[in-house]
């Protein structure tokens, strides 16, 4: 089967290693899934550890969450209690419309994945893994078939379960699922501790699907071996998606060593000069002037150093000829209509401030509108139950910062000649495939 | 709770802010009006913490604020640092 995420072939420039054993060596992405037969005997069986050594390797490895915020997975899996049995939730529904390495990892390398979640759910004592994702019918094909391959091979421990999530950018917020699996509503809950009270009360761990493939690496090559990627703060090798204005959209790429965005953006996207600049980290993430980010390295730390997350990976290209005030409006609207409409202040203020952020981008905004954009960004951050209002916070905010020249003759009534452009930068829907 | 004469004393030492369940709250603003100098509205009728902590008499405002609310979408939680 070849994946039908098609510019992914181009994937395979990306410093892929045949025989290396990061997350996206082995065989060509290009190449499809890569089958159970394949992976065995590419990487060998992983060890059969203990619960107790498997959360000691991962304290010791310092992984970090991969599905935005970098919580640390040891952290994590200690704050399920042993005892009761749990539930492993691998989060599969990445729902960033332009990032894909969640998608890629799942297509490509599915039983990466799934030895993840064994070790996760060996770890926490779960008999049960639930694989969510949204109903997206080629990931779900590539899944159920390689849950079929280890039921060949006779490994029915731990059970795997696929189920698909509703389409949404909140729906894959982790006790936005927890609620799906109880009730069929994928609405972010306030403050619930799903690893203490999950689904239907069970302690439940929900794992992104990158961070699991590292657990995977981890078991079998050790500690010293996944610290030899990353930096000490940040060990292990980051996955990241390119976005926007390059040559291959949509490639994702292994960082594992940390190398500076001007040297990936030469490699990966083409690129010969600086962009005008660059959106990091997610919809809900930031805005760096290619100029300032074009010698720093791009990786979680030096990001963290000057207060920008890394987010989800996401290195999306402004070009010169576009307005980024105008993309950044475009996002925060669509990031207004992906609210789940349960918190005032996020339902109500997202569309104002998506609306002063197009009448800005049109060129009929005020210095007062600015003012009254600005009390209204300090009105909806930390307001909702989860963080969807602060990324639009993050994105604007971020926005106003990088573009404040082209802000300021904005304001005078001149917008950018591109702020006209009809066709948007970046995806504004999901990638789901329902063929 | 059994003991609760002595939570007096805990109250006093304890740090304490009050959460808004943003679920829960449908801006009825009643805690407004019970917690006066501790809470505001938004702009769009929702209610907002001006306090990051409370002590003395902003305590017991919150406290007002925290039992008027009909939704119960107010917390008085103690701050752990």
């Amino acid at each position: 089967m070849t994946l039908n995420y098609a510019p992914l072939v181009a994937s395979d420039r990306a410093g892929h290693v045949a025989s290396g054993r990061r997350l996206l060596d082995g065989p060509a992405l290009s190449m499809g899934t890569e089958h159970m037969a394949s992976h065995l005997t590419r990487l060998g069986p992983m060890e059969d550890l203990s619960g107790e050594a498997i959360r000691a390797l991962v304290t010791d490895s310092g992984l970090g969450g991969r599905g935005g915020s970098g919580f640390p997975t040891a952290k994590k899996i200690s704050s399920i209690p042993l005892g009761i049995e749990a539930l492993v939730v691998v989060n599969g529904s990445e729902s960033e419309p332009a990032s894909r390495k969640d998608k890629v990892l799942l297509a490509a390398r599915p039983h990466l994945v799934l030895d993840g979640a064994a070790v996760a759910a060996k770890a926490v004592g779960a008999k049960t893994v639930i694989i969510y994702h949204h109903a997206d019918n080629f990931l779900t094909d590539i899944l159920l078939g390689a849950i079929s391959e280890r039921k060949a091979l006779g490994q029915g421990d731990p059970a795997f379960q696929v189920v698909r999530g509703p389409d949404g950018f909140v729906s894959g917020e982790s006790s936005a699922i927890v609620s799906y699996l109880e009730s069929g509503a994928a609405k972010p809950q306030f403050q619930r501790r799903s690893s203490v009270n999950g689904v239907n009360g069970r302690p439940t761990l929900v794992q992104n699907v990158e961070t699991l493939a590292h657990l995977a690496l981890l078991v079998r090559f050790g500690v010293e071996w996944f610290r030899e990627a990353g930096t000490a703060d940040h060990p292990g090798s980051y996955l990241a998606t390119l976005a926007g204005s390059t040559d291959h959209p949509g490639t994702v790429f292994e960082v594992v060593e940390p190398t500076s965005f001007g040297r990936i953006l030469t490699t990966k996207a083409g690129l010969v000069t600086p962009p005008s600049a660059l959106l990091i980290g997610g919809y809900g993430g930031s805005w760096i002037s290619g100029e300032r980010a074009w010698n720093m390295l791009f990786s979680p730390g030096s990001l963290a150093d000057i207060g920008i997350s890394y987010g989800c990976g996401l290195l999306g290209v402004l070009p010169k000829e576009a307005c980024g005030l105008r993309e950044t409006a475009r996002i925060a609207t669509y990031l207004a209509g992906e609210s789940a409409g349960q918190c005032g202040p996020c339902y109500l203020g997202l569309p104002a401030i998506s609306g002063i952020m197009e009448e800005m981008a049109q060129g009929r905004a005020s210095r007062g509108d600015l003012k009254v954009l600005g009390r209204k960004l300090s009105f909806v951050l930390g307001r909702g139950a989860c963080s969807h209002p602060d990324g639009v916070v993050s994105l604007v905010d971020s926005a106003l910062e990088v573009f404040a020249s082209d802000l300021a003759q904005h304001l005078k009534g001149h917008p950018c000649e591109h702020a006209q452009s009809p066709s948007s930068v970046f995806p504004l829907t999901m990638e789901v495939s329902r063929r | 709770m059994k003991y609760s004469r002595f939570m007096g004393n805990r109250a006093e030492d304890g740090r304490y802010r009050v959460v808004v369940d943003p679920l829960l709250c449908e801006g009825y603003a009643i805690c407004i009006l019970a917690g006066a100098d501790v809470m505001d509205l938004d702009e769009w009728g929702y209610p907002v913490v001006l306090e990051k902590e409370l002590i003395g008499a902003h305590l017991n405002a919150a406290r007002r604020a925290v039992k008027a609310c009909p939704t119960g979408a107010l917390k008085l939680v103690e701050i752990t640092s």
